[in-house]
């Protein structure tokens, strides 16, 4: 779930070096609390143990027990994945006492699944609930016949801007990237402090859902080895995109989720952002004096036919360790396509559900006051089911986006374009896997 | 422990105990008892020592001969392993360039920031020491401040006086003339790093200075004014050269605390983009530990870092001995 990811950041980078650290020093300690299920056979009751961190998730789990009383589910709040719960993860799986339950995101995933931390529910009747969710959300669970976690949410992408600037300015809203790059022009050539948009050389996932929008396949698999190729033609082309508007000064190039860039996008120093479905909040929250003054339109696209990615979004999943992958598959799978439950996530969890029936309900689809009263849902709701069904993460996507940030973060220095470090990430990642004994090759 | 012992055991001078203490040959003969009491008294330290210091290095260093082992796909519970890595992540560390840049980087900005630093450090305990100095307690409190203060929270302070578009500082220079000075820049960004660490580190380290000053007998200032010396001459040659001690010990401290920058770094890294995840040697272990999932290379980094500051503060004070000896005409 990157809403709350995205909403806790940040204050949660800033305070992550004392908190990992002080995770680091405890980490025997924080990592001791995992399963506690009570055994099955001597009382008929089940426990379950539950780590997420999605804001109010506590009010499903409760809707769950009150339903079940012969399964408790123990529900943990945890800090966000990345700052430190997969960290936490990882380690209680070394251990032998993960939790029964935890939230991953999907690009994280394919990395519990290679150290065979998350168990196969399609033998516990995961099949039955496939066609509940939108479908690319169950390419991504799923490798062959094994189901390895339950949707719960989804980051399809759209374009966020500023209406009343681009009618001060005399902009178009842009249907296709070569529009978006006119309009950059022009504003910058009307008001050389304004920028079309920040360029976030910090945030490769930001990177990776514009290249999935161009229909990019970072990893596949063939047989038992894995195709690399993250500088493959359509992740070159988003590269050479955004490298000539760094190159004339058409965007800004600062890091996202950070004050200055929050600064900008209530000043009008920044008119579009082109993200995910949950940055209506980010905006709402950390843009509030713009209240009325921003729409949301559909991507930009590439081409005649319109794609679109995802950035973010959570799923559901079992941990080895669990004594009743049963009864936990039975609570992932109500967790994520009960109305009710799906109700509270939307409410109080500011999730996008990736539940097909979740995203009708009023919740998700009525006009929002903040955007001048646009539903904006239903530019997502359609842009959706446009998301590419084959982009697949790899099982080193942690340290693949390292690689690339840290070579973005060279490249806005001065040092190469875009495309020559997709083409350095793509050797490091490639060498990297091979180092650990992956079977893989570029494709 | 054995003064007491000396003192019953006859009319001894404490001086004199001292020196015989020192020469050690009295406390071999008396055995029994006194060999149990500082087994007692080491106890705890010893317990916890092991616990809480030699037991983590140890596992540290245990699990850097060790790596994960993927075959195929990698997918499933069957086809990751840990094996045995002999020295694979350590000749893995000295052939990796974000590490090797990462030290050149903390060398750099050890060679720069560890002597201005100290530079301010004396000049502010020699001005706090000196006999025209008012509000001594204020001032020794005021310089002190910021140390009381954790580094995070002084690196997210000085953030907002860094960033373009929000620091006061950065506007003043723009209003001033001065362009637009870039705090955050490629290569700014380090001394900015080292402008934080000055600022926490300075009053810590004139603290313990000003300790040094104020163990110096006064007798000897009295001599030296009435021989007709000034209180620059005073501060230069008979402050200074009793306070080397105290120097050097700040300067080791210094040093290791510069080789293992992390929280200013991590910290600004939110706020811009050029510092890597793997700027300083601790942030890359770091990295690799809590982002990349691969605590064994990990810990070869962390043990190199270690053994690295080991030698590089203990050859420091080698040096310094050594020329402190032989200005002092012993040559050991």
């Amino acid at each position: 779930m990157t809403s709350s990811i995205r909403r806790a950041r940040p204050r949660g980078k800033l305070l992550l070096a004392a908190g990992a650290a002080a995770c680091a020093l405890v980490l025997a300690a924080c990592s001791s609390s995992g399963s506690s299920s009570a055994p099955a056979a001597s009382t008929g009751k089940v426990t379950l143990s539950f780590w997420s961190w999605v804001p109010g998730i506590s009010q499903s789990v409760n809707l769950w027990n009150k339903a079940h009383p012969s399964i408790h589910v123990n529900l943990s709040e945890v800090t966000s994945g990345g700052a430190g719960t997969y960290a936490k993860m990882f380690s209680a799986l070394q251990a032998g006492n993960a939790p029964d339950l935890g939230q991953i995101e999907y690009a994280t995933l394919p990395n519990f699944e290679h150290v065979g931390g998350v168990i196969n529910l399609a033998p516990y009747g995961a099949d039955s609930v496939k066609n509940d969710f939108v479908p690319w959300t169950w390419a991504q669970v799923s490798q062959g016949s094994a189901v390895y976690a339950i949707p719960q949410d989804t980051g399809p992408m759209g374009l966020f801007y500023r209406a009343d600037l681009f009618k001060k300015y005399g902009l178009a809203v842009p249907t296709t990237w070569a529009e978006y790059l006119a309009d950059a022009k022009k504003l910058h050539a009307a008001n050389p402090n304004a920028y079309i948009a920040a360029f976030p050389a910090n945030d490769a996932q930001w990177f990776a859902g514009l290249a999935w929008q161009a229909g990019a396949k970072w990893f596949g698999t063939s047989g038992d080895t894995w195709v690399t190729g993250i500088d493959d033609s359509a992740s070159v082309q988003v590269a050479n995109f955004w490298q000539q508007l760094i190159s004339d000064h058409l965007v800004k190039v600062e890091p996202d989720f950070a004050s200055e860039w929050y600064k900008d996008l209530s000043d009008g120093t920044l008119l579009t952002w082109p993200t995910a479905v949950w940055g209506e909040n980010t905006l709402a929250t950390n843009a509030a004096s713009t209240k009325g003054d921003w729409r949301v339109a559909p991507m930009p696209n590439w081409g005649s036919t319109p794609e679109n990615g995802n950035w973010g979004g959570s799923t559901t999943v079992v941990f080895k360790d669990s004594k009743h992958p049963a009864q936990a598959a039975q609570f992932a799978e109500w967790l994520n396509t009960s109305a009710q439950s799906i109700t509270g996530l939307i409410t109080k969890g500011g999730l996008y559900p990736a539940d097909l029936a979740g995203e009708k309900q009023p919740a998700a689809n009525s006009p929002v006051p903040f955007y001048g009263g646009q539903n904006i849902w239903q530019v997502f709701q359609a842009d959706g089911k446009l998301v590419n069904t084959s982009f697949k993460w790899g099982p080193i996507m942690s340290t693949t986006f390292t690689q690339m940030q840290d070579g973005f973060g060279k490249s806005t220095g001065g040092s190469g374009t875009l495309a020559q470090v997709l083409a350095s990430t793509q050797s490091q990642t490639v060498s990297t896997m091979k180092s650990q004994g992956f079977s893989v090759t570029s494709g | 422990m054995g003064v007491d012992h000396q003192r019953a055991a006859g009319p001894v001078a404490p001086g004199n105990a001292r020196r015989r203490r020192a020469g050690g040959g009295r406390r071999a003969r008396r055995g029994g008892r006194a060999g149990r009491a500082p087994a007692m008294f080491l106890g705890p330290f010893a317990v916890l020592f092991a616990l809480f210091f030699l037991l983590p290095i140890g596992y540290a260093i245990y699990e850097s001969f060790f790596k994960v082992h993927v075959s195929g796909l990698g997918l499933g519970p069957s086809s990751t392993a840990t094996v045995f890595a002999g020295l694979a992540n350590y000749t893995q560390v000295f052939s990796d360039p974000s590490f090797l840049q990462g030290v050149g980087r903390v060398l750099l900005f050890g060679v720069v920031q560890v002597p201005v630093m100290l530079l301010f450090a004396t000049v502010l305990a020699l001005l706090l020491d000196s006999v025209a100095a008012r509000f001594k307690r204020f001032f020794r409190l005021a310089f002190f401040l910021p140390y009381g203060i954790p580094g995070v929270i002084a690196a997210i302070l000085w953030s907002f006086l860094y960033l373009p578009g929000l620091s006061p500082v950065v506007a003043a220079l723009h209003g001033g003339g001065f362009g637009s000075v870039n705090f955050l820049g490629v290569n700014s960004v380090l001394w900015s790093i080292a402008n934080i660490v000055t600022w926490e580190y300075t009053g810590y380290n004139m603290l313990i200075i000003y300790a040094g000053l104020q163990a110096i007998p006064a007798d000897l200032y009295e001599a030296a004014r009435l021989d007709g010396a000034s209180e620059w001459r005073v501060a230069t040659r008979i402050k200074l050269p009793l306070v080397t001690s105290s120097l050097v010990l700040t300067a080791v401290f210094s040093i290791i605390g510069t080789l293992q920058l992390f929280a200013e770094p991590e910290v600004l890294r939110s706020v811009t983009d050029n510092i890597s995840s793997s700027y300083t040697p601790n942030l890359l272990a770091y990295t690799q530990a809590f982002t990349n999932n691969n605590p064994n290379y990990a810990a070869a980094v962390a043990v190199v870092l270690a053994i690295g500051t080991f030698i590089l503060s203990f050859g420091f004070l080698r040096l310094v001995q050594r020329r402190g000896a032989a200005s002092a005409g012993l040559g050991v």
